[in-house]
């Protein structure tokens, strides 16, 4: 894979019911067009780059990006996507993504230290945007930092993989987060009541039992990708 | 000579042919960075390229079938049908990119297990799950990345999963 990006987007534009097939790659990031319309859509940002509809924008559908395992604790009757027949053997590897160095081009090669394939997770809040890298997430987890106006908690599951993060204000307090150890999915404790959250974001005993952080949708990308789309990103140093 | 002036002719539709349609593609290749105006040429010679195989077909078939009526040596038929099935092979070719060609397996119809039945993940897969109301649905990113793209809906509501 050229790029890393998960993302969920709504198939209505105007009222309308389109059908996406892949058509080919921008950027390191594949193009959709629309059955409908023949409009070719960028897949990370949902942008109709060229044809009818250009200049429009796919709504995001809210996702998760999370293990099997945390996915169906939560979601106990989910269903799965099967694989489908004759391809069950071109399906990627478990790790297909650690050997990942196809070259970035140059147009798009961001200045700095950080590897151009570096793994980050990228938050959004109004016009700000940030970026933590993957490795140091993990080192660090859980994470609580602020992106523009939004505090946030970031979290990695002890899988390594699964991230979620959320803005970490309830009622009027800014919450500062702490994890157990050793636990997976990752239980957080807040520094102001003491009570006791779940990897949902869900305060399950203590004080504010029962209260619900608001879920922040982070992206998993290259940081090439985050920073070519993201020109003015802010980045996470870790405790530096 | 016109025989062999037709046969060339074919060839050079030929050429035409597929020369239209690896340029459009050339402005999508992975390894470059594009300019809408790249992408707006590459999208409309793209959407002419079937149509363009298609004519420059009919054309060839035409001169083909003339000089074929009138020469009856076998070396020479089989010289003058070479370029037709190139073109033939090209109307094929011509009605999508190289990267849909090579990269492409579009799920006609998701088909889905209930999450205790999905034996072929292991529990540390990673998914990208959709949750509305109270319905949901995991897409397997393993699987995901190599189809790409999943056009679906839950709960009456239609999306489009992608990787």
């Amino acid at each position: 894979m050229l790029c890393h990006t998960g993302l969920v987007w709504s198939s209505v534009v105007d009222g309308r019911l389109l059908t996406f097939e892949l058509v080919g790659v921008n950027n390191q990031n594949f193009v959709m067009r629309d059955q409908q319309t023949g409009t070719w859509w960028q897949q990370v940002t949902g942008e109709a780059l060229v044809g009818p509809l250009q200049g429009k924008r796919l709504e995001p559908v809210v996702f998760d990006e999370v293990s099997l395992q945390i996915w169906q604790g939560e979601n106990p009757g989910s269903l799965v996507f099967e694989p489908i027949p004759g391809h069950a053997d071109d399906y990627m590897d478990e790790d297909w993504d650690d050997g990942m160095n196809y070259p970035v081009p140059a147009g798009i090669t961001p200045d700095g230290e950080w590897e151009p394939r570096r793994l980050i997770v990228g938050i959004e809040a109004g016009e700000i945007s940030k970026a933590y890298p993957m490795d140091v997430l993990q080192a660090q987890t859980p994470v609580t930092d602020q992106v523009g106006d939004v505090p946030v908690l970031i979290a990695v599951a002890g899988d390594g993989r699964s991230v979620r993060a959320f803005d970490r204000r309830v009622n009027d307090l800014m919450l500062e987060m702490y994890a157990k150890p050793d636990v997976s999915p990752p239980v957080f404790i807040d520094a102001q009541t003491g009570s006791e959250w779940n990897f949902a974001g869900v305060a399950t005993s203590g004080e504010l039992a029962g209260a619900e952080l608001q879920r922040v949708v982070p992206l998993k990308d290259y940081w090439f990708d985050w920073k070519n789309y993201h020109p003015d990103t802010f980045v996470y140093l870790g405790g530096q | 000579m016109k025989k062999l002036a037709v046969v060339g002719t074919t060839a050079l539709l030929l050429a035409a042919s597929l020369g239209v349609w690896f340029q459009a593609n050339g402005m999508l290749m992975p390894e470059k960075v594009h300019t809408l105006d790249d992408m707006a040429r590459a999208r409309t010679w793209l959407n002419l390229a079937p149509w363009l195989g298609m004519a420059l077909f009919a054309v060839g078939t035409g001169l083909t079938a003339a000089v074929w009526r009138k020469e009856r040596g076998r070396i020479f038929r089989t010289i003058s049908v070479l370029p037709l099935l190139g073109l033939l092979a090209a109307v094929f070719v011509t009605r999508g990119t190289v990267v849909e060609m090579m990269m492409f397996s579009p799920v006609k119809e998701a088909r889905f297990v209930p999450a205790a039945d999905a034996s072929f993940l292991q529990p540390d897969d990673l998914v990208i799950g959709v949750g509305i109301g109270n319905e949901a649905k995991a897409y397997p990113v393993r699987m995901l990345a190599y189809h790409h793209i999943v056009n679906d809906r839950l709960a009456g509501e239609a999306y489009v999963a992608t990787y």
